[in-house]
């Protein structure tokens, strides 16, 4: 939240009369769009007194859809010569973003850049936003508004005969351990079940991939990649019996906790899911093979 | 350094040469500062005198204009400032044989959590007499710059010190060995210490280079007519910071998704080579500053008090905004000063304003899409402060500051004031 509107501050502002012009101390972080080194405003950017000068000359932006949690989406563009700043927001959004402009380009020595890094809240839902530029002259003079139109996508999960999916909400590395009907375990130490030695000699390049495999070892090592998510898919069938699935607190990487969700989807249709929470205590459990505590079991039927 | 010490000691020499005609009566001569408070306990043992004591600063944050209830997106601590907390809470115990005199002090507070540590430690030999006292001690000592430096924390009429004391103190303690001598009216201190003291943002209570930091102060300090005091010095510091080096880093190779497709293509492959380890470097720093008090009494009133200082310095924030002269590629010039005053309204009350000044780079710059210009950098803050208890050492204190600063940016990208306003209440006792 911002500036705290205390009554204080009303009294003593207006007895000293000396606080305009001050900047917000906001993290932003309950707007749905963010900008890396830029000054949080309150307010719609959609409402701002627009001038016909300076303008937004133009917007370079490399794809039109987006994804919820997404991190580090470079704009830029160019502004008309004497542009000091820009102001970058989603329209109808609780703030803007202010960004001082940068150095022109050489092939255009007159017309300041900006380069803006934005990242998006990852409960952005899933519509198309109208992502609003507009350049400042100095003293405030808000330039027209160049539009760019962004498309949310969904996550997609991971399709296949068989799912198994662990889930989690804090930047934590756990780890998803699945043991098949054949008691192979697959976890980040073995992403295959499939095992050559066992099976029956074919010439089949791709016959590796009839294992379950596990997609991602995500957070490894606390080298945080912000997916805190893993899967072990089977693509094609998966074997009948009984399975279990395990989860590994590896490290909280500093965080206090962890809460996580596991499913298992036989054809889109859930055989189980479980919730838990992962405390410093889960962390001196055994790490690798047979690791972790067991979270879910379920039985695959013969098909 | 030597040079620069005894320029300024000669400097202090003849400031008080002139003055002294002037002054009717010399103040009893103390070691700055006071040892103990009066208020110690004392207990004597054999030939060894026991003097426990402490005291404790409990503070309300009413109001912090940049307090938000999130936590911070880099470090993962807590933003919210308006809360309770314990300030300082200090205990010591110092013990006297004969010329000996040992004392230590803890400090607990929850600042940033609960914190227990040392906040003093010091072995003196020394000897007090009616005009001529001296005293060489070893340990963690107060260091011996200015004036607010060396104020005792219950003393101080404001809460905390100004931003430019702040900034090139961190922490008013450091290691060392520190020699100080008062006869009548004249006060001088000399001390080595390590120069990183209690609070330094990088190597706090550490050294990591050979080479110390030369502190000291020539000063006066005097009863010059029927209560009136005053007190005034120069002071002066010349030491050796520290840049610290960077160890090897391995080649790494890295995937930028440039034209967001999330597709892994050859183009968007970079590798960064790895980069060997760079040393260490020391690098020079200074401050010399020049302070003034003055204490007097208004009948049927109370006592009045007004105060100033002013600090240059080059690479010495170790606080604030810390100076490292070898990352920025230039020398990184310090400016500040502070004056404030204090009325006391009966026993009961008291009134005090505070203006403090402080540019921790005086030659910033910043770009602007097509030119280099000058950028204001400083930190001017008023203080205003309500004590209910007038200048007691026990008291109940509220406190205003209105800071101005260059920390946030207006919406044309110039630089604007961050709000950082405070309202601040203080339950205060010595014991």
């Amino acid at each position: 939240m911002g500036c705290r509107p205390d009554i204080w501050l009303l009294f003593l502002s207006l007895a000293i009369a000396t606080c305009s012009g001050e900047a917000p101390c906001d993290t932003g972080l309950e707007a749905l769009v963010r900008v890396a080194g830029g000054q949080f405003y309150r307010g719609s950017i959609d409402k701002l007194a627009s001038s016909d000068v300076p303008a937004v000359v133009d917007v370079l932006n490399s794809q039109d859809v987006i994804t919820p949690g997404l991190q580090n989406k470079q704009i830029s563009g160019r502004l008309d010569p004497g542009s000091t700043a820009v102001v970058i927001g989603f329209a109808g959004d609780v703030g803007y973003w202010i960004l001082a402009a940068g150095v022109p380009d050489a092939d255009s020595p007159t017309q300041p850049t900006f380069h803006a890094s934005l990242s998006f809240s990852p409960s952005l839902p899933q519509t198309s936003y109208d992502l609003i530029v507009r350049a400042v002259a100095p003293p405030n003079s808000f330039g027209p508004a160049a539009h760019v139109a962004l498309d949310v996508a969904p996550i997609l999960l991971p399709t296949g005969a068989l799912v198994v999916s662990l889930w989690w909400d804090t930047e934590a590395d756990l780890d998803l351990h699945v043991v098949d009907a054949y008691g192979v375990e697959i976890w980040a130490g073995n992403i295959n079940s499939f095992d050559p030695y066992a099976a029956t000699p074919t010439t089949d390049a791709g016959v590796w991939s009839q294992g379950g495999i596990l997609d991602f070892d995500s957070n490894s090592g606390c080298v945080i990649d912000g997916r805190c998510n893993e899967n072990v898919v089977w693509s094609v069938v998966a074997p009948a019996g009984d399975y279990v699935v395990r989860v590994d607190t590896f490290s909280l990487c500093g965080n206090s906790a962890a809460r996580w969700t596991v499913e298992a989807l036989l054809n889109g249709v859930s055989l189980g899911r479980a919730e838990g929470e992962a405390l410093p205590s889960s962390q001196r459990f055994s790490k690798g093979k047979g690791g972790g505590l067991e979270a879910l079991s379920f039985t695959v039927p013969p098909q | 350094m030597k040079p620069h010490i005894i320029l300024l000691s000669l400097a202090g020499v003849l400031l008080l040469g002139a003055g002294q005609t002037a002054l009717a009566e010399e103040a009893p001569a103390q070691p700055e500062p006071a040892p103990a408070p009066n208020s110690a306990g004392r207990l004597t043992v054999g030939e060894t005198t026991l003097a426990v004591g402490g005291f404790l600063q409990a503070d309300t944050v009413l109001l912090d204009q940049s307090s938000q209830d999130q936590l911070s997106p880099s470090g993962g601590e807590p933003l919210n400032t308006e809360r309770f907390l314990i300030r300082r809470g200090h205990l010591f115990v110092e013990a006297q044989r004969n010329l000996l005199r040992a004392a230590v002090e803890l400090d607990a507070n929850t600042v940033k959590g609960m914190a227990v540590g040392l906040a003093r430690a010091e072995l003196a030999l020394g000897r007090a007499r009616p005009r001529w006292n001296w005293e060489i001690g070893l340990g963690l000592l107060r260091i011996p710059f200015g004036l607010e430096v060396q104020q005792w924390d219950p003393d101080r009429f404001f809460l905390e010190r100004s931003n430019i004391s702040r900034a090139l103190f961190p922490g008013t303690f450091d290691l060392g060995a520190r020699a100080q001598v008062s006869w009548r009216f004249v006060r001088a201190q000399f001390a080595v210490m390590n120069g990183n003291p209690l609070g330094d943002a990088s190597f706090p209570a550490h050294d990591p280079n050979a080479a110390k930091d030369f502190v000291g102060r020539l000063g006066m300090d005097s009863t010059i007519a029927a209560k009136v005091h005053v007190s005034a010095g120069v002071s002066s510091l010349k030491g050796t910071g520290f840049h610290p080096g960077t160890p090897a880093t391995k080649d790494v190779l890295v995937w930028r998704d440039q034209n967001e497709d999330g597709i892994v293509q050859l183009s968007e492959i970079q590798v960064i080579p790895g980069r060997a380890a760079t040393p260490s470097q020391n690098f020079s720093r200074f401050a010399v500053g020049a302070d003034g008090r003055v204490g007097f009494t208004i009948p049927c009133l109370g006592n009045s008090m007004l105060f100033g200082e002013v600090i240059w310095g080059a690479n010495l924030d170790r606080g604030l905004q810390p100076a490292d002269p070898i990352s920025s590629g230039r020398d990184l010039r310090e400016f500040g000063w502070v004056v404030g005053a204090a009325q006391e309204f009966t026993s009961w009350a008291a009134l005090g304003v505070r203006y403090d000044f402080y540019n921790p780079d005086v030659d910033a710059y910043r770009q602007t899409p097509t030119l280099l210009v000058p950028r204001d950098v400083s930190f001017r803050t008023w203080t205003f402060t309500l004590s209910f208890g007038g200048f007691a050492r026990n008291r109940l204190i509220l406190e205003y500051q209105h800071n101005r600063n260059a920390l946030g940016v207006a919406a044309d990208g110039s630089p604007a004031t961050l709000a950082s306003d405070t309202l601040i209440l203080r339950g205060q006792m010595v014991f």
